[in-house]
């Protein structure tokens, strides 16, 4: 299965996540997100919900189960790029994800996974896990 | 040669006879005399006709309705002579019924005269019989003209009148319809100024103010119910945006109250603003909300509270690694 919206930097795995899924090709999306992240070893998969404009409870469930796959094979999800109106929509459904890392868009999300590969080195390979309100700190 | 006495009882009978025959004439006399006055001083139109519908008598006022000085010019004379074909037709027919089938009928007729007047009469046409044969007809007409003229003003005023109301229903229907609309855009106008305000108050509300970089600041002042709860979230989440904020501090010191509800709203706000990568203080928990909050039973374990602004940006300033000296 390959996306286009997903591409490997250094050790990151960039997906850029379309609009408009359908249940369906959501689950194809997780599947590949997990493949890739297989093949090219990476340690920190930045999911950019840029373009994303609309919300469901499917939609939510997915962005949960894909961080806590990529964490059970060794990597760390970052959320980037959520807009207001899914944030709000998600707050309302409860869907808050507090486990996973949030950022404003792929500058930061880039910052951050800078920050997260030098605690890696120091610490080992395992990334520590993350505190919902320590995902700022750089 | 007839005896004395015979004579004498002849005498008799021709006196008798005599008596009663000027008792008659008086008799007749009187009738003659009565009748005469009738058709002389009656204003009603009396008159006689033949089969031919030509009359035969007619009362004075007859005669003097047509101008004419004395009835006898009416003799043989029909109402084609006196009145356009219009009237005189549908008389003349009339009459020939009455003739036919000796009913006597009764009717308001127009009578157009050849100088153009016109004038109504009421009119009871009969059969003229003489020793059992219809020889003719007679009738009485009354002049109704007056009486017609007052019913024909009467109609003509009744019609004006209706007319007037028709014309004034309709100006008021139209008053009504533009008071309707002034009233609408009355409506109208109040509606937009209150939006206006609505406006002006939600932004007033909910302020963003960037105090340090990626540091904003909001003062959150008076209660805060669901629809402002949005408002709230709504305007931190773009204030994020603006600003790329690392800290938003929510400043409640203006907040008069706080239960589970607002500490809802507030919860919400804070998971909100996380997942745009914001850290979220809430400060100016004074010591009856820090109370409050805590009889209630609300668990704020994972929000950073503090007591006021100040401590709020110092413990702000740290998190982000920038020293005061830096920013002089």
């Amino acid at each position: 299965m390959e996306w286009n919206g997903i591409q490997k930097l250094e050790n990151l795995l960039l997906v850029s996540v379309p609009r408009d899924l359908s249940d369906d090709e959501v689950l194809r999306l997780r599947r590949a997100v997990l493949q890739a992240v297989r093949q090219y070893d990476s340690q920190i998969v930045v999911l950019d919900f840029a373009q994303v404009d609309i919300c469901d409870s499917f939609f939510g469930r997915f962005i949960y189960s894909t961080s806590q796959m990529v964490q059970m094979m060794g990597a760390q999800t970052i959320m980037a790029g959520l807009q207001d109106a899914v944030i709000e929509t998600m707050v309302e459904l409860g869907m808050v994800l507090s486990d996973v890392p949030a950022v404003l868009d792929l500058d930061d999300a880039l910052a951050l996974s800078r920050t997260m590969t030098q605690t890696f080195a120091t610490d080992g390979e395992k990334p520590p896990p993350e505190d919902g309100d320590e995902t700022t700190e750089m | 040669m007839a005896t004395i006495a015979e004579l004498q009882a002849r005498i008799e009978a021709l006196e008798q006879e005599n008596i009663r025959l000027r008792e008659e004439k008086e008799r007749l006399e009187t009738d003659s005399w009565l009748f005469r006055t009738l058709m002389t001083y009656v204003p009603d139109y009396v008159y006689f006709k033949d089969r031919d519908s030509r009359f035969i008598m007619a009362s004075a006022a007859h005669a003097k309705s047509f101008d004419l000085s004395s009835p006898d010019e009416m003799v043989g004379k029909s109402d084609f002579d006196f009145f356009t074909e219009e009237h005189a037709r549908p008389a003349y027919e009339d009459e020939q019924r009455v003739i036919e089938t000796g009913e006597p009928i009764t009717l308001e007729e127009k009578e157009t005269r050849p100088d153009g007047s016109i004038a109504w009469v009421l009119t009871t046409k009969m059969p003229l019989l003489k020793a059992g044969e219809i020889v003719g007809t007679f009738g009485i007409s009354k002049d109704i003209t007056e009486r017609k003229n007052v019913e024909e003003q009467i109609k003509v005023l009744n019609a004006t009148l209706e007319a007037r109301v028709n014309e004034r229903t309709a100006e008021l229907a139209r008053e009504m319809t533009e008071r309707q609309k002034a009233e609408e855009e009355h409506t109208r106008l109040q509606q937009e100024i209150i939006n206006a305000q609505k406006l002006a108050i939600q932004e007033l509300s909910t302020p963003i103010i960037p105090i340090v970089d990626q540091i904003i600041v909001m003062p959150l002042v008076g209660s805060i119910d669901t629809a402002r709860a949005r408002d709230i979230m709504r305007a931190l989440l773009e204030g994020i945006s603006a600003h790329r904020a690392k800290v938003a501090i929510l400043d409640i010191t203006g907040v008069p109250l706080v239960d589970t509800g607002v500490a809802a709203h507030l919860n919400k706000t804070i998971q909100a603003a996380r997942l745009k990568g914001t850290h979220t203080i809430v400060t100016g928990i004074s010591d009856a909300v820090a109370e409050t909050i805590v009889d209630l039973g609300i668990d704020w374990s994972a929000i950073e509270t503090l007591r006021n602004l100040q401590t709020g940006l110092i413990v702000a300033l740290k998190r982000l690694n920038i020293r005061f000296e830096n920013l002089l």
